[in-house]
């Protein structure tokens, strides 16, 4: 795959959101795509053997950025897809069911909405009830715009 | 049938660390198991952008007090991948010889508590007292027995004397006549495998398909392991990963003991192969970019994702630990079992709680 992580700022594809990508060493085996194709690449890899080894999210300020993490013969394969605040991540369960677990901790750790969960801990995986929510985001939440954010 | 749900755990005898399951049952059947955690979680990720870069190389030890200095050892070398940084050829040898201390204590500490669970008691003393000794040379190497703080960013802080060496070898030759002699009781014991043979059974495609790693997924036959990628010393000293494909509790069990083996053998070659020289490589600057770094803790693959910014903070820190990775796979290898096996199935997967939280 195509490595593209060098090149900031960035516009993703399909999201018109221009985000800062941290400049310097970069991630191998990378390509960044759009959120309409996630699902079908996602699908094509579980097809094809690959594991799914975590999500990491990440808060770019006014969106996210996710990347999914495949790994084959211990080879690691990336995707990263940017989601702006608001907007709801659609969940890979329906390819990857383990996805459930990390996908469920965004929730709690970013504020970010997962739509088609088939566990839903409503942002209270790893959050107490009386804890501070979304954590990881940069900004606390009250100083944010958009409903995820 | 009527079906009952009951809660097992967060406090439970097999669970040294807080983990519901909401198990579902029909009888004395499992049918479904739904996992709880949020009893530990300690926020150690949003910690790690607010520190100094070098100072999360102890904060990440604390991920977990079984299998500390891999954690290091996966933060630095990432954090070397960032700085353009190479570590000392003897440094990455030393690394070896605790991180594989690291992985021989872990795997005695769930040998002696499987044999806890099903109330063999004796054979947990043992087990025990084995690790001790290792243990104990993991105090005499570093000055602590849990987080030994020993990894640092280029290299290791302390070297291994050859007089500290000799103690290591004389004590695992202890402690591998120990594990000859448990060998037998382990694996052909009747009670031992009529608690663990055909039980929480996962396929190689499950394994593969639910995210497990480690000694979960090579008991179901899938021949990996991130030491074959050869990061520290592992190319040069050779590595050929332990595979069962039973892929049951008792598969679990033989490729956990079998490591220890392995693990014996990987300190020794380590030692003996180590070149002498410098033990750490000067750090300069601040990491800037992004990267995963991936090791092969006792419980399988840990990865980190570090992204820095060019600062002394950095941007993001992110850490998915085994256990996380594992928690599917006992979801599908609890249904169709019976209540009573379910702590043993349980404990099959080596939880880590405070690894899964962090």
């Amino acid at each position: 795959m195509v490595e593209q992580d060098k090149a900031t700022p960035v516009t993703p594809p399909s999201t018109g959101v221009t985000v800062a990508i941290p400049q310097g060493a970069s991630i191998e085996n990378l390509e960044r795509i759009s959120l309409d194709e996630l699902i079908p690449r996602v699908s094509a890899l579980a097809k094809e053997g690959w594991r799914l080894v975590t999500l990491t999210a990440c808060d770019i300020g006014g969106a996210f950025e996710v990347l999914y993490h495949f790994d084959r013969d211990l080879v690691l394969s990336n995707l990263s897809i940017t989601i702006p605040a608001g907007q709801k991540l659609p969940s890979i369960t329906g390819a990857y069911l383990c996805a459930f677990l990390v996908e469920n901790e965004i929730a709690d750790l970013f504020g970010l909405e997962v739509e088609g969960l088939p566990i839903d801990f409503h942002s209270h995986l790893v959050l107490a009830s009386a804890a501070a929510p979304t954590p990881l985001l940069k900004q606390p939440r009250s100083e944010r715009g958009g409903s995820n954010g | 049938m009527a079906r009952t749900v009951i809660p097992f755990g967060p406090q439970h005898p097999v669970l040294p660390e807080p983990i519901q399951l909401k198990l579902t049952l029909e009888d004395e059947r499992v049918v479904e198991a739904i996992p709880a955690i949020g009893y530990v979680h300690r926020g150690i990720e949003k910690a790690g952008e607010l520190n100094e870069y070098p100072q999360n190389v102890f904060l990440v030890e604390r991920v977990c007090g079984i299998c500390s200095f891999i954690h290091a050892l996966c933060y630095c070398q990432g954090i070397e991948t960032l700085l353009n940084l190479e570590p000392t050829p003897r440094s990455k040898y030393l690394r070896v010889v605790w991180a594989e201390l690291h992985r021989l204590h872990s795997h005695h500490l769930w040998l002696g508590l499987l044999a806890d669970a099903f109330g063999f008691e004796s054979l947990f003393m043992q087990l025990w007292r084995n690790r001790e000794r290792i243990m104990d040379v993991l105090e005499l190497t570093a000055g602590n027995r849990v987080i030994i703080s020993t990894c640092a960013i280029g290299g290791v802080r302390r070297d291994i004397s050859q007089e500290s060496a000799k103690i290591i070898l004389e004590t695992l030759d202890y402690c591998q006549a120990e594990l000859d002699k448990l060998a037998s009781t382990l694996l052909r014991d009747s009670s031992i495998r009529s608690r663990t043979v055909g039980k929480g059974i996962i396929t190689r495609e499950q394994a593969v398909s639910l995210g497990a790693v480690g000694p979960v997924a090579r008991a179901s036959g899938v021949a990996q392991d991130l030491r074959m990628t050869g990061y520290a010393a592992y190319g040069a000293l050779g590595f050929e990963p332990v595979v069962e494909t039973a892929g049951d509790a008792y598969a679990r069990l033989k490729v956990r003991f079998r490591e220890t083996y392995q693990s014996i053998g990987l300190v020794r070659k380590a030692l003996a192969e180590a070149p002498e020289g410098e033990i750490i490589a000067r750090a300069k600057g601040n990491p800037q970019g992004r990267t995963i770094s991936r090791v092969e803790q006792p419980r399988g693959e840990v990865l980190y994702y570090i992204a820095g910014n060019g600062t002394r903070n950095l941007e993001r820190l992110r850490i998915r630990t085994p256990t996380f990775a594992n928690v599917p796979a006992l979801m599908a290898m609890l249904p169709g079992s019976e209540l009573a096996d379910v702590p043993v199935l349980v404990l099959s997967i080596d939880p880590c709680i405070s690894c899964t939280e962090r």
